[in-house]
């Protein structure tokens, strides 16, 4: 089982508490159809479970065969700057048969991010290390396509389903 | 265990990993109660229809069909009317009295609610599918109703089929166990559509207590207790159990750890255009330091070669220190470089993505005196 080598630190975009019992990271790629079909069973994961878990995103663009992957993530990290990573990431699943410029400004608005910065950050391309930082992270842990789970730092190798994650995530609960 | 209720609670709530389950003393006296009912009804049926005679076409129903074929092949210069006759005909006279054929469709409908019933019983409210439970009860029905208009006429057949085909059954399951309800109820209503309700009830039954077994039991929830279970000698502990598992929080454990145990299928990862870290800047007046070059390659051959080209190609000094293998498939290659002061290393890295595609899947510069990412 390949182990998460890049520890979650306070550079990650988490939700959940630092000390939570149950820490899971996935790398993903907003482009992704089966990263948008995880995404709602996450969602309500981490909803469900409140303080227990911990739950991190890592963008790991397939740029080759997800042209639009790249300049999403980007947008994503726009976002974050403005605190506001996890409305956008949710946005973006959910369009994300439409995300070129135009549709990342709308989504942004959406959000309710200030746009002049955030046009400014995408133009400029200020959060591609950002973005290249997590991409090489997810290559050192051996991810090799999205969605990649880690689960209290071991790679979580079954189905994105609602179920099979909690089944996951509790027997990583109970040390198993 | 009191941190992670929360995680148990949605865990019991959908019925994951909770050990035995209770099917419930209401459950099964409910259930028992209404078999017992149906079969006294199904024994009355088969009494009252001399053994669903009208619908055991297997026989003699089937014969009438093709005793029809001998006049027709007997005379060349029948009319189409006449075909269509000899064809019709003997299904008509074949189709069972009103009497059998309203029994097998009240059995079919009575032998599926148990199994709706156990469908209920067993899954989570959160996938719970109320469509689920009436296409269960209500599949029977139609299957006993199709079979006992279709009897033994191959017309009817062929003609079913093409209207089946036609139709396109576009629904996602909740869960794949829920195909099983399905075929469940299909074979129900085959069953009780070819008259024979005994069988239908049997498999009725059977279906419902091997479902509650394997859904109080929970067998097979567990891959490495299943496995050791299965695989293992007895007393031996699974080898999957021996995976080593990481502190609660992830955060402790030590960077860089890496493991090359994993052997994940090989799949096509898709090539991020990467410029690795950003060097540091050279001390002011003093000699550029080397920078430590990882390439991450699925065949460290043509990696190597490609690297020594450009590297001499666009490099001051370039040293391959080793090559070791990453894991799942992976080589890392490790140079030490020293760029040019007008070629920067980013733009080294450009090149051997530009040129590097589809084997090398990534280039990076990592500081000098860190360590470098073992994963093997």
């Amino acid at each position: 089982m390949a182990r998460l080598v890049l520890p979650v630190s306070a550079q990650d975009h988490s939700q959940g508490p630092e000390n939570a019992p149950l820490t899971l990271v996935q790398y993903g790629d907003f482009q992704c159809p089966h990263c948008a079909l995880a995404h709602p069973a996450i969602t309500q994961i981490a909803r469900e479970l409140d303080d227990s878990l911990r739950m991190v995103f890592r963008h790991f663009p397939l740029a080759n065969v997800h042209p639009q992957a790249l300049k999403a993530a980007e947008a994503a990290e726009a976002a974050a700057s403005q605190g506001r990573f996890w409305d956008m990431a949710g946005l973006l699943y959910e369009n994300q048969e439409n995300l070129d410029d135009e549709s990342l400004l709308k989504y942004a608005k959406k959000a309710k991010l200030d746009l002049k910065p955030f046009r400014k950050e995408l133009g400029s391309g200020i959060h591609s290390p950002r973005v290249r930082s997590d991409y090489l992270g997810g290559i050192r842990s051996g991810v090799k396509g999205t969605p990649t789970f880690f689960i209290n730092g071991e790679q979580y190798e079954g189905s994105f389903e609602f179920d099979a994650l909690v089944a996951a995530l509790l027997k990583a609960s109970r040390g198993r | 265990m009191a941190t992670n209720s929360s995680i148990e609670r949605l865990a019991t709530r959908l019925g994951i990993g909770s050990g035995f389950r209770r099917i419930g003393r209401t459950t099964l006296l409910r259930l028992t109660g209404y078999y017992v009912l149906v079969l006294a009804l199904i024994a009355g049926f088969i009494v009252l229809t001399d053994n669903m005679r009208g619908m055991h076409r297997l026989g003699s129903r089937g014969n009438a069909l093709f005793r029809a074929e001998a006049p027709i092949a007997s005379a060349p210069d029948a009319t189409a009317s006449d075909l269509t006759q000899h064809l019709w005909d003997p299904l008509f006279r074949a189709l069972p009295p009103l009497g059998t054929g309203a029994a097998a469709v009240i059995s079919a409908f009575l032998l599926a609610v148990p199994i709706a019933f156990t469908y209920v019983r067993t899954r989570s409210s959160l996938k719970y599918d109320q469509s689920l439970v009436q296409t269960v009860i209500m599949l029977p029905v139609v299957v006993t109703s199709i079979l006992i208009v279709v009897a033994n006429s191959l017309a009817l057949a062929f003609s079913l089929a093409g209207i089946v085909a036609a139709v396109r059954f576009r629904n996602n399951l909740k869960d794949t166990r829920d195909a099983v309800y399905i075929f469940a109820a299909i074979g129900v209503g085959f069953a009780c559509g070819v008259g024979v309700l005994v069988i239908a009830a049997f498999l009725s039954i059977f279906f419902c207590v091997l479902e509650l077994l394997l859904w109080k039991l929970d067998l097979t929830a567990d891959h490495e207790h299943t496995f050791g279970l299965l695989c293992m000698p007895a007393g031996a502990s699974s080898a999957r159990g021996e995976t080593i598992v990481l502190p609660p929080n992830p955060s402790v454990a030590p960077a860089l750890s890496g493991d090359a145990s994993a052997s994940t299928p090989s799949a096509d990862t898709g090539l991020l255009a990467l410029g690795g870290a950003k060097p540091e800047p050279s001390d002011a007046g003093g000699k550029k330091p080397a920078e430590r070059l990882l390439l991450y390659s699925s065949d460290p051959d043509k990696a190597r070669k490609l690297a020594d080209a450009v590297l001499a190609d666009m490099a001051k000094e370039f040293k391959h220190k080793k090559t070791r293998n990453g894991g799942n498939d992976r080589y890392v290659l490790e140079y030490r470089v020293r760029p040019r002061k007008k070629t920067p290393v980013l733009a080294i890295i450009d090149r051997l993505h530009a040129e590097g595609v589809p084997y090398l899947i990534a280039a990076e510069i990592v500081p000098a005196d860190s360590e470098a990412p073992e994963t093997t």
